[in-house]
């Protein structure tokens, strides 16, 4: 076991570079940094600009003007008429069951692959990374008829268990690799303290692998919220429409409202957003996915 | 409570036969070593005793019940892992009772059994830090409390010192034994370090290629190896070994040199045999014989010749200061009665 506690010592690259060279090379990387940032920022700035300003405002001075009026009706308008507050809803419900039931399934598929070594487990892993790389739109057809005849469609559960079996694909391979590196003697020394598999499962693997399982949920949450294509399709009345199925669904019949558009863009970017800034410290620890030393 | 019975026990991965026909009786209350080199079946052995591995033939026995399909949980063992294997999530307590958690000792009960084994073993300040907050030897204790609180009939350690530097090793050493002389349960110990079995072993099992090469006290085997590779193995510096030829009375080396034996041994006469002799086992004596000088390493208590002797390089300590220097010539007499000799076809001590 490493001793994470100990501050690194300071490197000696820092004080070799004499100083002036390095203040020069620190406002090319801080420049760099700023147009990179304002390129991603373009689109936000863009919705936001245009979803405030009045329609006659948008007509007189264009897209990139800085708006010259102030309004929220464009938003409001668009909120109420998709009913945005139970689409929001939906996509929680949605995005929070698949992360849980995602990660219980990866979690669990991962242990008996990666620590119980079943056999066949390679075999499995190779089948689920399948599961990822067909293309969702050549799934769409059956999991219609199999929604249909399952009596699913149209309900929240049909995109849930759909989602938490695709992605936990992903996740159970993810995790096997992480509990295939998990250190042998510590499940041995549970085993010698009388813990049995579900127990160690429960006492040692999760409580050690938290981080990776808590990105790994981010992530889960995350891509189920901007999933379009197979909520379109399974989920046709209104009440149970996601924010993406609604944006996108919505948005054709507005292209001679263009600041309505924007609002709508900035009504869908936000929650993503909001989650960014929520779960941001878990993707950012997280990344050192594994690290069970 | 904690005899140890193995039995004619074979362990083989695949095609691979790791373990032959290995046969060992541990008393209650003894304190065992398995050493041997590196890769010859020791951990394999103990994780057999343990129940981490499947035995592929032959049975172990503790307490007179075999255990062969017993878990590890149900066969009152406790284990201390090379690498600690320490919960890195869990307090030193809690690491600590675990076990007793998990056996469903009541929290009372179990606080007060870790608090003991943390006192006994100076972790008493430590009880709420996590493993990463600790140094190694802390960890080590940590492992070992871990196997003392749950009383059990057995522990079993894996080369626990390995990852120790060399003050703290010394020092665990006798904090081990120590204990062990407090509980009196029965250990097997697995180590490659000779010297840490010889300080610390009841009894030796040492252990080559799958194989028991012999069983015994530390002096035993110091004393009688019963073939070339406990000789070789046991002991520091390793004992000399001349090839040469026996005849009735003497042993005559490669290159014609007579070293006269301390007892007629008509017996195996003409054959091709190994010397061994011992460092400590030469007398500085003009009239002996000749040796070359290699290097001389005084250590104040004593002085390490490293010499030519018999067309062999041997190495000798004696208690005289030795003011030799490399080249000239020394006059050494080999003590015949701490002689040992092997056949050096088989290996057996003759
Ligand atoms: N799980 C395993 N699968 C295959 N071979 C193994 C396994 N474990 C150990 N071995 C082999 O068994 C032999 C003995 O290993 P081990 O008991 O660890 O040796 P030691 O502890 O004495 O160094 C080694 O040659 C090792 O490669
Ligand atoms: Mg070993």
């Amino acid at each position: 076991m490493t001793d994470t506690s100990v501050p690194a010592a300071p490197g000696p690259t820092d004080r070799n570079i004499p100083r002036g060279k390095r203040g020069a090379l620190r406002w090319w990387v801080l420049a760099f940094l700023f147009a990179f940032l304002a390129f991603m920022l373009a689109p936000i700035f863009l919705a936001l600009n245009n979803a405030i300003k009045t329609a006659t405002d948008y007509a007189t001075n264009g897209p990139l003007a800085l708006p010259q009026s102030f309004t929220v009706e464009g938003l409001l308008g668009f909120w109420s008429y998709v009913d945005f507050t139970s689409k929001i809803w939906n996509s929680l419900l949605l995005s929070a069951a698949v992360a849980l039931f995602g990660v219980i399934l990866s979690l669990l598929n991962a242990y008996a692959i990666g620590v119980g070594r079943i056999r066949g487990g390679r075999a499995t892993l190779v089948i689920l990374l399948l599961g990822i790389m067909i293309p969702q739109e050549s799934l769409v057809y059956p999991l219609y008829y199999l929604a249909k005849s399952s009596g699913l469609y149209d309900s929240l559960w049909a995109p849930i268990i759909i989602f938490t079996v695709l992605q936990s694909a992903f996740g159970t391979y993810l995790l096997s690799a992480v509990m295939t590196t998990f250190p042998h003697e510590i499940l041995e020394a549970a085993r010698v303290d009388g813990a049995n598999r579900w127990q160690i499962l429960w006492y040692v693997v999760t409580p050690i692998l938290r981080p990776t399982l808590a990105v790994l949920a981010t992530f889960f949450f995350i891509w189920t919220w901007n999933e379009f294509l197979i909520p379109l399709v399974l989920l046709v009345s209104n009440a149970n429409q996601t924010v993406s199925v609604a944006m996108g669904a919505l948005s054709g019949q507005y292209v001679s409202q263009p600041t309505i558009t924007a609002a709508a863009a900035l009504l869908g970017i936000t929650p993503t957003i909001i989650f960014f800034l929520i779960f941001q410290r878990t993707l950012t620890k997280g990344v050192v996915v594994g690290a069970v030393k | 409570m904690g005899a140890v019975s193995i039995n004619s026990v074979r362990k083989s991965f695949g095609h691979v036969d790791v373990l032959h026909n290995i046969s060992v009786d541990i008393a209650e209350g003894e304190f065992v070593v398995l050493v041997g080199p590196s890769g010859c079946g020791k951990s394999t052995l103990l994780r057999m005793i343990a129940g981490l591995e499947d035995i592929s033939a032959g049975d172990i026995s503790i307490d007179g019940r075999i255990v062969n399909a017993l878990e590890p949980k149900d066969r009152d063992i406790a284990m201390v892992f090379q690498s600690y294997a320490l919960y890195p999530h869990m307090t030193v307590a809690d690491n600590m009772g675990f076990s007793l958690k998990l056996a469903g000792v009541p929290k009372a009960d179990r606080r007060k059994r870790v608090e003991e084994a943390a006192a006994i073993l100076g972790l008493t300040d430590y009880l709420d830090r996590l493993p990463r907050q600790l140094s190694g030897g802390q960890r080590q204790r940590v492992a070992m409390g871990r196997a003392i609180v749950r009383k059990p009939a057995v522990f079993l350690f894996d080369e626990p010192l390995s990852n120790l530097d060399a003050k703290l090793r010394v020092h665990m050493r006798s904090e081990i034994k120590q204990n062990h002389q407090r509980f009196r349960t029965t250990t097997v110990y697995v180590t490659h370090d000779q010297i840490e079995a010889m300080t610390m072993a009841d009894r030796i099992v040492v252990m080559n290629a799958g194989r028991v090469e012999q069983i015994g006290s530390p002096l035993e085997l110091y004393d009688r190896p019963a073939n070339l590779f406990v000789a070789g193995f046991i002991g520091s510096p390793a004992m000399n070994m001349l090839s040469g030829r026996l005849e009735a009375d003497a042993f005559v080396a490669a290159d014609g040199t007579r070293i006269a034996l301390a007892e007629h041994r008509a017996a195996g006469a003409g054959r091709a045999v190994t010397l061994g002799i011992r460092a400590e086992h030469f007398a500085l004596d003009g009239e002996g014989l000749a040796a070359e000088v290699l290097t001389v390493e005084p250590t104040g208590s004593e002085t390490q010749v490293l010499m030519r002797l018999a067309g062999q390089d041997v190495v000798a300590s004696f208690r005289e200061r030795v003011t030799a220097l490399p080249g000239q010539t020394l006059g050494v007499r080999p003590m015949a009665e701490a002689f040992h000799l092997f056949d050096s076809e088989t290996g057996v001590r003759i």
